[in-house]
């Protein structure tokens, strides 16, 4: 089989996985990177080219908020679900645990 | 950190303005982070391959920047397969127009036939091109400006299934194309007759060579009377069966022979203009005679396609539905 195939497919597999990750971790303050470590320590390697576009759009979206902030002498952009992003990250985990018991049947 | 700050700066190039501090500020950040981690890995700090090392695998700056950008496009997935489509035709058809312009520019404009033929075929390449890339810009505007106001959406949602084209057979034959076909081949044959007369030109006439009336006066007509048969059962049973695939390879057989043979007999017009000097109607008579030929090639091509679509249906097979086939083709 060819394997660009395959990482293209798991690619689209996880990308909506992503964003329930990041809604649900950032309920805990994180800037990008301590928030790309934390991911990654939990089995949810992603891309910094993936991740930070993904944060500002999901700022856009209003479902998470920022702030500059100085730590350790460096400014660091924070990042936290907003209460909008909790409430929608409710819906989506619901969602995903249906669409988990229905694959897990079909599977 | 010198090597960092060109990144950097080579990103922001292609980054939009007003989100350019920021999205530089924490890509800075994340990749200080990234050298910070390393340097305490290995207990120094990192020389320049290492730092290349991190850069290389953060990505191009490109590319980097593409992941912060919408996605845009002068003419996006919806609209495209219908662009490439106008193109196409639009494309072939100023093809066509701008090859039946040129012929008659060759028989009727007395200055072609004095003209270098390198000279002239480049002219006519020049104007060819120009004329397709400016149909191509208008095109690509038009449907950019169509992207860009979304009036997609509309046309989209007003379609009607009743109004969806009918079922296409593979065996179906067009009526139009067998209407075109008939008329074609019968002015052919009034042309041929002398019952119809082209346009004459003040001081220039072009007759047929006697050798090629003497050898060809039957076998022309009987070759477009029998394009004409065959298109008129077309028109009125438009469904094509073996036994008439059958028919038209032979006619398109005998039509490539006659052409063959009429390449052997050359010339076939014959110029007289009493006020041009010999060389004059030399070059003019050389002028008919090669855009005859190129007439001809072109007939010969479309007898070889038709005649391998005809071969596919007497064997059974379904006959090739690519456009340019059908289109060379004429079916």
């Amino acid at each position: 089989m060819n394997p660009d195939l395959l990482e293209n497919l798991r690619l689209e597999l996880r990308r909506g996985c992503l964003i329930l990750a990041v809604l649900a971790q950032l309920k805990t303050e994180h800037y990008g990177y301590a928030l790309r470590k934390t991911l990654a320590g939990r089995g949810m390697e992603i891309d910094e080219n993936t991740l930070y576009p993904l944060l500002r759009r999901l700022e856009s979206q209003g479902l998470l908020v920022s702030q500059w902030r100085e730590e350790d002498k460096r400014n660091k952009r924070f990042y936290r679900t907003s209460d909008d992003g909790r409430q929608l990250l409710k819906q989506l985990a619901a969602e995903w645990r249906s669409i988990n018991a229905s694959l897990n049947g079909i599977l | 950190m010198e090597l960092l700050d060109r990144y950097l700066q080579a990103v922001g190039f292609w980054l939009p303005q007003p989100q350019k501090r920021d999205i530089i500020a924490e890509l800075s950040e994340d990749i200080r982070s990234q050298i910070e981690e390393k340097q305490s890995e290995l207990g120094r700090n990192l020389d320049n391959a290492e730092l290349e090392a991190i850069l290389k695998r953060r990505g191009a700056p490109l590319l980097v920047a593409e992941s912060y950008l919408p996605q845009r496009y002068l003419i996006g997935p919806l609209l495209f397969p219908i662009y490439r489509l106008v193109v196409k035709w639009a494309l072939l058809y100023q093809a066509v127009g701008w090859f039946l312009v040129w012929i008659g520019f060759a028989l009727l404009d007395r200055t072609h036939g004095n003209a270098d033929p390198g000279d002239a075929v480049a002219d006519a390449l020049r104007s060819f091109w120009l004329v397709g890339v400016n149909t191509l810009l208008a095109i690509t505007a038009t449907f950019a400006l169509i992207e860009r106001y979304h009036a997609k959406s509309r046309f989209l949602e007003q379609w009607n299934p009743r109004k969806l084209p009918r079922l296409r057979h593979p065996n179906q034959i067009s009526r139009s194309n067998s209407a075109a076909e008939l008329a074609w081949n019968g002015l052919l044959i009034l042309w041929w007759v002398n019952l119809l007369r082209l346009p004459e030109i003040p001081g220039l006439r072009i007759t047929f060579a006697p050798a090629l009336l003497h050898s060809f006066y039957w076998p022309i007509p009987t070759l477009f009377a029998a394009l004409a048969a065959t298109a008129c059962a077309n028109l009125f049973r438009p469904w094509w069966t073996r036994r008439r695939a059958a028919v038209r390879i032979a006619i398109n057989a005998f039509g490539l022979i006659l052409i063959a043979v009429l390449f052997m007999t050359k010339p076939w017009f014959e110029v007289i203009a009493p006020h041009a000097t010999t060389t004059e109607i030399r070059d003019m008579a050389q002028w008919v005679d090669w855009t005859a030929a190129v007439w001809l090639l072109v007939y010969a091509m479309s007898f070889v396609l038709r005649g391998m679509q005809d071969i596919r249906r007497v064997t059974g097979k379904e006959p090739i539905r690519h456009w340019a086939m059908r289109m060379l083709a004429g079916e």
